[in-house]
């Protein structure tokens, strides 16, 4: 009798602790971690609360360094890391970052290698197959092996990993970072090729831009005429990063002039691209970054003010991370990227740096023809050649492993075929220059170290992918800029298309040499800089496609232009300015085009408003969501044919949009296929304001902010460690380019006085956790256009002074 | 009786508490608890209810102070990540967690005992 109930309740308790311990809780939206390990306050999320009073002093062992390294945290949590060499620097760098930053390391290398299954379950198995299909870690395998070879390279990226492995090696279950705790696993350790993985994240996100599977079934869908028309290579209004009419040199003469042998001619049959379009709304200008470089000549000082403003999809926690690291031989100060060693955007003691990206096209489709199903060999100018094939394993939780075939021709691994999905009716390599061996590791070190331009120029002669405009400024005076990549040579329309991979004369055959890469250096009229626009005018003499910017650019260059005696306020004011220069040269048009002999008393308010508006998307303006409203109904129905297609095709650029509207092209594609009668742009615009004043009655008041409503979210997307709203003017296509889920990632400005004078914030804080008071605390300054002074002595004791709390770290 | 309920009771807590600070294995109060109860516990619904309380109180004190020091930051965001209208029903709901635990834990103790005990 006794033993029944010692029995009972020992059963009891044994269930009641699995169920605590171990048993998640699978619902439609989330997994809900097993309660008792996630809530209890002895290692559940409790134990990420962190005391927002006390900061301490500490002293740690970290193996392996050579003397003791000192790292300052001033007020605002940045790092100010002491060593007494270079590998020290690097071994701290990753100690220190991943104390703050660890999850976000992990998951976003995980993501980028496609094992995002092994923690999420089955609901992730395609986008896991899609990165290793990309051939994303076939890309970073072949850059560690290039950092690997360079024995310096090697001891440095060993040093950074071995640091975060030692922060990873202090932790138990009680201190990992919330987020393991909320998806209920551990962390592992971290590797080299991690590190290079993350670079290749980075070339994604910047370089996915590309349009050759929905070109290809718009030319389908539009005939070569009506393509060319809309999917434009140049405006001329354009304002491009090497100044109209600056003469280029041509060091290679190879002669590629035959026209492209597109897929198109033979092919009339669009396929279906696994990838979903983009959703109309964040298309196209998602991102972009600014920087610019002024010389001595326009500022107060006499000296150089350099700045550079990334905009990146705004997250938490930031994709940035700031730190300060010096030893003997190094003394810089920026932005870095969890997971990268060094500093990615910042200066030193001589020179300051930033980065935009390019946006041309470096990633290029191929249809294979193979000779059967066992897809053993595919045909090449003729004859059969060999494939070779990758099995990848995909561990997945709660479910058996999944293996996927990849095959590899010579131009990349087949990204889509019927292994990938049983529709797949063509099968598509990839060929992209994240795939190379690169050394971007090297040009952030050498760029980390550089003291002049001859510095500046070794250190981006390293650098291949994701390409990049790299400003330079110098305390000696000089200003540059260089549209740094490897950037195959291409004929004509040579990658805009899906093109026939059967032939080699389709083959990347050669890259633009390092010296003709568009660069311009103190040019006269004492200033460089970039937004994302073209690189060059018509007269480049390499053929080159991508996806361009036309407002930022010229709004920048415009007030570069008229701006002297510049300050760092002045600077400041740029990076901040909300001036919407697509609408200043679209509103006038559609208002003079609008028949207002009809209009009622509502829509007489609208036009008003909109008449007075002098174009600025400021946080309080409503004639800004007026015409944002307007100018996105307008296009809606002018581009009618784009929407909803049956397969995927490219929505018209703005720039497109804006000729439309601004001059009458006598087009068929004003008239609205759904209706009988035949539209005209008047029709469209009358049509569009009254849909769009319609919509305007039907919402509540709104101003500018509230209707752009721009959200910071938590990298897994979980609401409850969100920022569900940011008030702040600015939007796409606009200097300060907050949009929605979009925005200026880090800001960052420095003056080359012989005292640097640099100021940066970013919206994010430095901590990781969202149980503590750096999470998030410098968001709210951001959205208001504040920044922080940087402090970038390599003097240890100077730095004291700053300090909130230092932490040694001893060998 | 060796103690008072309401000494057994202060014991509980206090021991659940310094091991919880000591030892980073959440349930390994179970153990503890357990044999407090094979020595200590004479009857089913004391030795039920001083699991349930020790326990309910070992945490609410330790989720306080963490709350406090944190100025209930985190304690905020995880209330609007499970949808509690309070982070006072986060925190009730993970003490009673922790209670049933302890309650589980001083039953079986007092069932061992008078299964293996020395028993009059």
């Amino acid at each position: 009798m006794n033993h029944f109930r010692t029995i009972l309740s020992l059963s009891l308790l044994l269930v009641a602790l699995y169920f605590l311990n171990s048993y998640t809780i699978k619902t439609e939206k989330a997994n809900i971690p097993p309660l008792g390990k996630f809530l209890n306050p002895i290692t559940g999320f409790w134990k990420n609360a962190e005391n927002i009073e006390t900061i301490k002093n500490e002293s740690i062992q970290l193996k392996g360094l050579s003397a003791p390294v000192t790292v300052i945290y001033d007020e605002h949590m940045i790092p100010h890391i002491y060593a007494a060499n270079e590998e020290d620097l690097y071994c701290a760098q990753g100690y220190v970052t991943a104390r703050f930053r660890l999850w976000q390391m992990e998951i976003q290398t995980r993501a980028a290698c496609g094992r995002v299954s092994e923690i999420l379950g089955p609901k992730t198995l395609d986008f896991d197959r899609l990165k290793r299909r990309t051939g994303m870690k076939y890309g970073a395998e072949q850059t560690l092996a290039a950092i690997e070879n360079n024995p310096q390279a090697k001891k440095l990226i060993n040093a950074y990993t071995d640091g975060i492995n030692q922060y990873i090696h202090s932790l138990n279950a009680a201190n990992y970072p919330v987020e393991y705790k909320l998806l209920n696993y551990q962390p592992e350790d971290w590797t080299n090729l991690k590190t290079a993985l993350l670079l290749k994240a980075m070339a994604e996100n910047l370089t996915a831009l590309e349009y050759d599977i929905e070109h290809t079934n718009a030319l389908n869908m539009l005939g070569k005429t009506d393509f060319n028309l809309i999917y434009r290579d140049w405006w001329e209004e354009q304002d491009p990063i090497i100044s109209k009419g600056t003469p280029f040199q041509k060091h290679i003469n190879n002669a590629i002039s035959n026209t492209a042998d597109t897929l198109f001619s033979t092919n009339s049959n669009p396929i279906q691209s696994i990838e979903n379009p983009i959703d109309k709304e964040e298309e196209d200008y998602m991102l972009g970054s600014n920087n610019w470089a002024i010389a001595g000549a326009k500022t107060k000082s006499g000296k150089p003010i350099l700045a550079n403003d990334p905009h990146l999809r705004l997250s938490l926690p930031s994709i940035w991370f700031q730190i300060h690291l010096s030893c003997p031989t190094y003394n810089a100060s920026g932005a870095s990227l969890p997971g990268a060693p060094g500093v990615i955007s910042g200066f030193n003691d001589h020179i300051a740096w930033g980065v935009t990206n390019a946006g041309r096209d470096i990633r290029d489709w191929y249809k294979i023809s193979f000779k059967d199903a066992s897809m053993n060999e595919y045909l090449l100018d003729g004859k059969y050649q060999k494939t070779h094939k990758i099995v990848e394993q995909f561990k997945v939780k709660g479910q058996a492993d999944f293996f996927d075939t990849i095959v590899f021709t010579h131009h990349g691994p087949v990204v889509y075929d019927r292994n990938f999905s049983e529709k797949q009716a063509m099968n598509l390599a990839l060929r992209w220059t994240a795939h190379d061996v690169s050394e971007e590791m090297m040009t952030f070190y050498k760029l980390n170290k550089s003291k002049n331009i001859q510095d500046y120029f070794e250190a981006i002669s390293h650098y291949s992918c994701p390409a990049q405009n790299f400003v330079f400024a110098c305390k000696d005076g000089d200003i540059a800029i260089q549209q740094q990549g490897k950037f195959p040579i291409q004929r004509k329309d040579q990658g805009v298309f899906i093109q026939d991979g059967s032939l080699t004369s389709n083959d990347w055959k050669s890259y633009i040499p390092f010296e003709d890469n568009p660069h311009m250096v103190n040019p006269t009229r004492g200033f460089v800089s970039s937004a994302n626009q073209h690189p060059t005018d018509t007269t480049y003499p390499y053929y080159y496609t991508g996806v361009f910017e036309y407002f930022r650019n010229r709004r920048i260059n415009t007030e570069l232009t008229r701006m002297s005696n510049i300050q760092l306020q002045d600077v400041e004011h740029l990076q901040l300015d909300n001036f919407n220069w697509m609408a200043s040269e679209c509103l006038p048009a559609m208002l003079n085009k609008l028949d207002k002999s009809h209009v009622n008393a509502k829509q007489q308010a609208i036009i008003e408003q909109l008449s007075a508006w002098k174009f600025y998307n400021e946080a309080d303006s409503k004639a800004a969501v007026y015409y944002e409203i307007w100018e996105d109904t307008l296009e809606k129905i002018m581009w009618d044919e784009f929407m909803h297609t049956k397969y995927p095709v490219r929505f018209p650029e703005k720039i497109t949009t804006l000729h439309f509207i601004s001059t009458d092209q006598a087009s068929i594609f004003y008239d609205i296929k759904k209706t009988e009668k035949v539209e005209s742009l008047s029709d469209l615009i009358a049509l569009s304001f009254t849909y769009a004043s319609a919509k305007i009655a039907s919402m509540p008041d709104q101003d500018w902010t509230s209707f752009k409503h721009t959200s910071i979210e938590h990298l897994a997307k979980i609401p409850a460690l969100s920022i569900d709203y940011v008030a702040c003017g600015g939007n796409k296509s606009i200097v300060n380019a907050i949009s929605k889920y979009h925005g200026p990632s880090w800001r960052m400005i420095v003056e080359m006085t012989d005292d640097i004078h640099a100021v940066a914030i970013y919206p994010g804080g430095q901590s990781g956790n969202p149980g503590s008071k750096y999470y998030d605390n410098f968001v709210a300054d951001w959205s208001q256009g504040k920044y922080y002074e940087i402090y970038h002595s390599s003097i240890l004791n100077d730095m004291k002074k700053h300090a909130s709390s230092i932490l040694e770290l001893k060998p | 009786m060796l103690f008072s309920n309401k000494i057994l009771f202060v014991l509980y807590t206090l021991s659940v508490l310094l091991l919880s600070i000591i030892v980073p294995i959440w349930y390994a109060f179970i153990l503890l608890l357990i044999f407090f109860s094979f020595l200590f516990s004479s009857k089913t619904t004391k030795a039920f209810l001083l699991g349930f309380g020790s326990v309910f109180c070992a945490w609410t004190i330790l989720m306080l102070f963490k709350d406090f020091q944190n100025d209930s930051l985190l304690s905020a965001r995880i209330t609007h990540l499970f949808k509690l209208p309070s982070k006072w029903l986060l925190i009730f709901i993970t003490a009673f967690i922790g209670a049933i635990l302890g309650a589980l834990s001083t039953w079986l103790g007092k069932n061992l005992k008078s299964s293996f005990g020395y028993i009059k």
